[in-house]
C-alpha cells in the first residue's frame, strides 16, 4: 500500500553551489527502478503542507538518495538544499512511476538526453547500469547552463566500456578552457552524438521547453516517437 | 520527475506531464497510471497518461489532452484526501 512514510536524512551531499543529494533512511521502504521518482512532503508547525516530487538519484537497491536543485523562491527546495542535515525528519511517499523507467537487458541500446536536473533519474539509470555491469550501449547528451551547474560531473567522466557520454553548454559565458560542446541540443548535435536510430529506447528529461525541443530534433533523426520517453518538470 | 524547478510566475501557465500525477493517482487506482491509456471525450486521442498535459498549481493538478488541451481528469489531495473528478475522458485502461 502506497502512504507516507517517516524518512530521515542520513547524509548530505553538496553537488554544486545550488544543487544537494541527501540520503535518506526510510523504514519499510521496497526498492525503487531507475528513472522512479518519490513524492516528498513538509509539514510547517502550523499544519501547512508542501509536496513535491523527486526524481531518485541512487540505483535500485542502493539507499535512497535525491538530488534538490535550489529554487531560491521556492517553498520546499531552500529548506531541503540549505537546512536539511543528518537526523531531519521529512516524509516519503513512493517509488512512484512505471513509465519513465529503465530496466537491463530490455532494449538493445539506450539513449539518454537530460536538460538540467533532468539529468538526475537519467542518472540513476546510468548507475544502475555500471553497478551491475550491464553491457547495454548508453549514450547521454546532457545540457547544463555552465560548468558550476553540472551534477555529478566526475562520476559522468568516468565511463566504462560501452558509454559515451557529452555535456553541452547553453549559457553566455563559456569558460575558455571548456573544451566539450556548447549550445543547446539541436538536431545537428544530436546528429554528432547520436547513433543512427535503430533500436533502443530514447529517454528524455528535462524543462518543459527543452523537452519539447529535444523530442523534435530527435524526430528529424528519425528517431519513432514510440521510442521515446520523457519527462517533464516545468 | 526530476524536480520542478520553475518559478511561482512560470507555473501558472507552464505545464509538466503526466509523470507528476504518479503518487496521486497510485493512490486511487492502487497500481502505477502513468502507463494507462487515456481516450480524450472531446477529440477521441489516446495517449499514455505520462503523455498528458499537467498544470500543478491550479489549484489542485489538472490533466489535459496533449492533442486539444480538453481537461481530462481535475485530482485534488487535501489532508490526505484524494479527490479525482472525471471531465472529458471516454475510457481509460490499464494493467
Amino acid at each position: 500500500m502506497l502512504r507516507w512514510r517517516q524518512a530521515t536524512v542520513t547524509q548530505r551531499i553538496a553537488e554544486t553551489d545550488s544543487a544537494t543529494t541527501l540520503v535518506l533512511d526510510v523504514p519499510g521502504w521496497t526498492t525503487h527502478r531507475a528513472g522512479q521518482h518519490v513524492d516528498l512532503r513538509l509539514t510547517a508547525p502550523d499544519g501547512y503542507q508542501a509536496t513535491r516530487s523527486y526524481s531518485v538519484a541512487s540505483a535500485p537497491a542502493r539507499p535512497l538518495a535525491i538530488t534538490v536543485q535550489r529554487v531560491d523562491d521556492g517553498e520546499v527546495s531552500p529548506f531541503l538544499a540549505d537546512v536539511a542535515r543528518p537526523g531531519t525528519a521529512v516524509e516519503v511517499r513512493g517509488p512512484v512511476g512505471g513509465w519513465f523507467v529503465w530496466e537491463p537487458n530490455t532494449t538493445d541500446r539506450v539513449v539518454l538526453l537530460a536538460g538540467g536536473s533532468g539529468i538526475v533519474p537519467l542518472a540513476s539509470m546510468l548507475r544502475h547500469r555500471r553497478r551491475l555491469g550491464d553491457p547495454t550501449p548508453f549514450h547521454l547528451v546532457y545540457s547544463a547552463r555552465t560548468p558550476d551547474r553540472i551534477l555529478y560531473r566526475d562520476e559522468l567522466a568516468a565511463t566504462t566500456e560501452g558509454e559515451h557520454v557529452v555535456i553541452t553548454l547553453t549559457g553566455d559565458d563559456i569558460p575558455p578552457d571548456w573544451d566539450g560542446e556548447t549550445g543547446r541540443v539541436d538536431a545537428q548535435t544530436l546528429r554528432r552524438h547520436l547513433p543512427a536510430p535503430s533500436g533502443g529506447l530514447t529517454y528524455v528529461c528535462g524543462p518543459t521547453a527543452f523537452v519539447e525541443a529535444a523530442a523534435a530534433s530527435l524526430a528529424v533523426l528519425g528517431y519513432g516517437p514510440t521510442t521515446i520517453r520523457t519527462e517533464r518538470f516545468g | 520527475m526530476a524536480q520542478d524547478t520553475s518559478t511561482p510566475a512560470e507555473r501558472s501557465t507552464a505545464h509538466v506531464d503526466g509523470n507528476a500525477l504518479a503518487g496521486a493517482l497510485a493512490l486511487a487506482f492502487g497500481t502505477d497510471m502513468t502507463t494507462a491509456t487515456v481516450q480524450c471525450g472531446d477529440c477521441d486521442d489516446r495517449h499514455r497518461v505520462a503523455a498528458t498535459h499537467v498544470y500543478l498549481r491550479c489549484p489542485g493538478m489538472v490533466m489535459r489532452c496533449p492533442a486539444c488541451g480538453a481537461t481530462e481528469i481535475v485530482l485534488t489531495e487535501i489532508r490526505g484526501r484524494i479527490g479525482l473528478h472525471v471531465r472529458r475522458v471516454t475510457a481509460i485502461s490499464f494493467a
